[in-house]
């Protein structure tokens, strides 16, 4: 037996997520519909920048995000940007996918109560910086580097999806919790969460697999790739946001993901030398 | 107290390291086996041999559908088919070779550790595990057996999102619909034909004007006219890339020495391997490196250290993990003073493109270096009932024979099924067989090893002729 305390999750909070992850009975957010169309035709052979910036006019947010973007110092911009098709053109078009899904869950996608946005905007901002490491870290352990950022961007979106039901909970039974009180429930029930999002936005399977297994994948005999992966860009990712002194140093990383991912210290070490521009680049995309 | 000595240590678990712990375990010895990956069994696994012949499998398959179906129906892929999801039996099939080659370790007592190798000495060895522990090692002798990985080039851009090197090409998640392929080796030639088979639009570009150069003339032709009759695909020879780009949209651009540019969804380079010696630190051992990056080896693949040996990928050509497990035992044999077994002169190189190649012994070129002359004989599989029953129609097998055209002194085979039937050529090029033997044998009927005799007749009655001195 270990000597963790026991993760305690308030019986009425596990009892009603369990219900509606059973009865597909989740409040679900639904990706833009720009988004979807992006995403649907960025799958087929057609997909051309002619033809993503059409769908892009559907959206004013997204549109202008783009245009932002692709008009930063970071995407390398030497020439103002002033039409969606040339923004198309500078992101590439497998980038326009993970951009517009970035820009659809930093956006207003998720309503949550006042006390508890400074948690979603949290997430927000650590899925970002999380989605660029994932591609570093699937880049130097030769898995794919597109799948990766999905992973990471998402692998937090079932915790303010969860703050949302509990919202409903404490209003159906007059209970009130605090963040100390729930913080073990969000942790323990919003991977499977996580994962439901993944699939009903219809995204790739290995994305919503290793969501679902973020947290509990070293117990598997044959664990989804994706899932030591996020554990180890995550935690990268959270020690370059925490403490600015410090630089991220691979000794402080997950031995156990390491070791899943074939990643030696020197490997580890050039990961955390990327992580000051990586989190530049997530604040210029999130901003 | 855990010892730390070994009689042998085994550095890399790919099939050269495999088979060498193996044989030092059977003789009684007490074998280390370091990997650098969590897993056993090598490049071959995970990145090489296992997987890309499974994905060819299911192109194999698709193409014979496609040609039973005969034009009645069309199969098509889906844009967005994963590659991996081709794989069909992918994962499986590789998590049950790691478990049965794991298995094998266990049952003769060798001990395992995860971790990356290098030498402190010529007695010793650093093991780093991912989560920077290090242990020191010593041992009476050792085998390096660390294969190789996909050569880079620094101007070929490859970030594993657009452009691949071979082994980050198999993390792809969906089909391209254009493809260029690097390089005009056996790595290049197979993937190439594989997606062009499962529909991509495939360049393959070599600075060569040959692809497989290393094969007789007939053998590339054949490969090139059987690729480029597929939709879209085409053999650029003769040609270097002058520069390669991103175009930041959508596409891979080549630049040509020609001026050309070829543009394609993704590139995958495969110009070749390299050694894996880079974290061996084997100046600390005195073990000598080729200027090609190769440990070199004696026939015994002993390196210029007596007690250190290498095998495998490691040690250069062939490079093919039939050989590697050969050269893994025999390292071991010869170690451990035990007499060695046959050499590894009648290895056949099996090329799985489609169709498939396969060769043992001399080609024609090189009999007639050797002898002075050469006789050869050939049998084309459309003239075979066995290759109609199976809709084989693209196929031949060739005999050499000596300059008198008795003895057989090679054989080459394309088409499906060459790297099963090329294995009675090697059986009697081990017996120092004349071709007649294929002729008074009775072979099954129908099969494709009839393609034999009719070979063998066409040597004979060349000898007979030469006889007749006609
Ligand atoms: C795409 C492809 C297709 C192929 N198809 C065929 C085929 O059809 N038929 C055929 O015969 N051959 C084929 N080959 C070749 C075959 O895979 C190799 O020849 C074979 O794997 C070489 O075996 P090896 O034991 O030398 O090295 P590897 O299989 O490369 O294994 C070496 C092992 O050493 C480990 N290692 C490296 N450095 C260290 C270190 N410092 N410390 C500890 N461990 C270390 C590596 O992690 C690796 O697991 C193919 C190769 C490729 C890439």
């Amino acid at each position: 037996m270990g000597n963790a305390p026991p993760v305690i999750v308030p019986q009425p909070i596990r009892t009603e997520v369990e219900r509606r992850l059973r009865d597909d009975d989740l409040d679900l957010p639904v990706l833009p519909k720009v988004a979807m169309d992006v995403l649907q035709l960025c799958r087929s052979a057609e997909a051309d920048a002619q033809k993503i910036s059409d769908i892009l006019h559907g959206d004013q947010s997204i549109a202008g995000n783009v245009m932002r973007i692709a008009n930063s110092p970071l995407s390398g911009a030497s020439v103002k940007i002033t039409s969606l098709q040339q923004a198309v053109s500078r992101l590439g078009i497998r980038h326009i996918v993970e951009l517009v899904v970035a820009i659809s869950t930093q956006g207003k996608m998720f309503e949550v109560p006042a006390k508890w946005q400074p948690v979603v905007g949290d997430v927000r901002h650590a899925s970002l910086v999380t989605a660029l490491c994932a591609k570093e870290v699937a880049r130097m352990g030769r898995a794919n580097v597109e799948t990766a950022f999905l992973q990471g961007l998402l692998h937090d979106m079932g915790k303010p999806i969860l703050l949302m039901l509990l919202d409903e909970l404490e209003e159906r039974t007059g209970a009130e919790w605090d963040l100390d009180e729930i913080s073990a429930s969000i942790e323990e029930l919003h991977a499977s969460i996580g994962a439901r999002l993944c699939e009903s936005w219809d995204l790739p399977e290995p994305i919503g697999a290793a969501i679902s297994h973020q947290n509990d994948w070293q117990g598997l005999d044959d664990p989804p790739q994706g899932a030591p992966l996020i554990s180890l860009a995550s935690q990268i990712a959270e020690i370059a946001l925490g403490d600015e002194e410090h630089a991220v140093s691979p000794d402080a990383l997950d031995g156990d993901a390491l070791e899943q991912l074939n990643l030696y210290p020197d490997e580890a070490a050039e990961l955390c030398g990327m992580t000051d521009h990586l989190v530049e680049v997530a604040a210029e995309l999130g901003s | 107290m855990e010892s730390t000595h070994y009689d042998l240590i085994v550095i890399g678990s790919g099939p050269a390291g495999h088979k060498a712990a193996i044989q030092g375990a059977k003789e009684g010895k007490r074998v280390l086996l370091v990997e650098r990956a969590r897993a056993i069994g090598g490049e071959c696994v995970r990145h090489g041999t296992i997987p890309s012949k499974t994905l060819r499998q299911t192109a194999v398959q698709l193409s014979s559908i496609r040609e039973r179906l005969d034009g009645l129906s069309t199969v098509e892929l889906s844009d967005d088919v994963r590659v991996a999801s081709l794989m069909t039996r992918l994962r499986d099939v590789v998590r049950s070779h790691e478990d049965y080659l794991a298995r094998q370790l266990d049952r003769n007592d060798i001990d395992r550790m995860h971790g990356r190798a290098k030498f402190l000495s010529p007695d010793e060895v650093e093991v780093q595990s991912p989560r920077g522990e290090a242990k020191v090692l010593t041992a009476d002798a050792f085998v390096i057996a660390v294969g190789s990985r996909p050569r880079t080039p620094d101007d070929v851009p490859i970030d594993h999102e657009n452009c691949f090197d071979s082994d980050s090409w198999l993390s792809m998640n969906y089909m391209p619909t254009s493809l260029i392929v690097l390089g005009g080796g056996v790595i290049a030639c197979e993937y190439a034909s594989v997606f062009a088979t499962l529909g991509v639009e495939v360049t393959l570009i070599d600075k060569w004007p040959r692809p497989l150069g290393f094969l007789d003339e007939g053998l590339s032709a054949r490969f090139v006219s059987s690729f480029e009759a597929l939709p879209g695909c085409s053999f650029r020879g003769e040609r270097q890339y002058r520069n390669i780009e991103w175009d930041g949209v959508s596409k891979v651009r080549v630049e040509l020495d020609n001026g050309d540019v070829v543009e394609a969804d993704k590139l995958m380079c495969a110009l070749g391997r390299v050694a894996n010696v880079q974290y061996l630190d084997l100046d600390a051992a005195g073990v000598e490196v080729s200027n090609r990056g190769h440990v070199v080896v004696d026939e015994f693949g002993r390196t210029s250290v007596p007690h250190i040996y290498a095998a495998g990928d490691v040690i250069g050509p062939p490079a093919l993990a039939s050989a590697s497990m050969h050269q893994g035992r025999q390292a071991v044999r010869h170690a451990l003073g035990l007499p060695l077994g046959s050499s590894i002169d009648l290895i056949p190189a099996g090329i799985f493109t489609i169709p498939e190649i396969s060769t043992v012994g001399l080609t024609e070129a090189q009999a007639i270096e050797r002898f002075g002359g050469a006789v050869c004989g050939e049998a084309q599989f459309d003239e075979l009932a066995r290759a109609q029953i199976n809709g084989i129609s693209n196929g031949y097998l060739r005999l050499v024979a000596d300059a008198e055209g008795r003895k057989l002194v090679g054989a080459q085979i394309c088409g499906e099924g060459a790297t099963e039937l090329i294995h009675v050529a090697q059986m009697a090029l081990a017996g120092q067989m004349d071709v007649d033997v294929f002729i008074e044998s009775i072979f099954n009927f129908p099969t494709l090893s009839e393609a034999y005799r009719v070979a063998a007749i066409a040597v004979v009655k060349q000898r007979e002729a030469l006889l007749a001195g006609v």
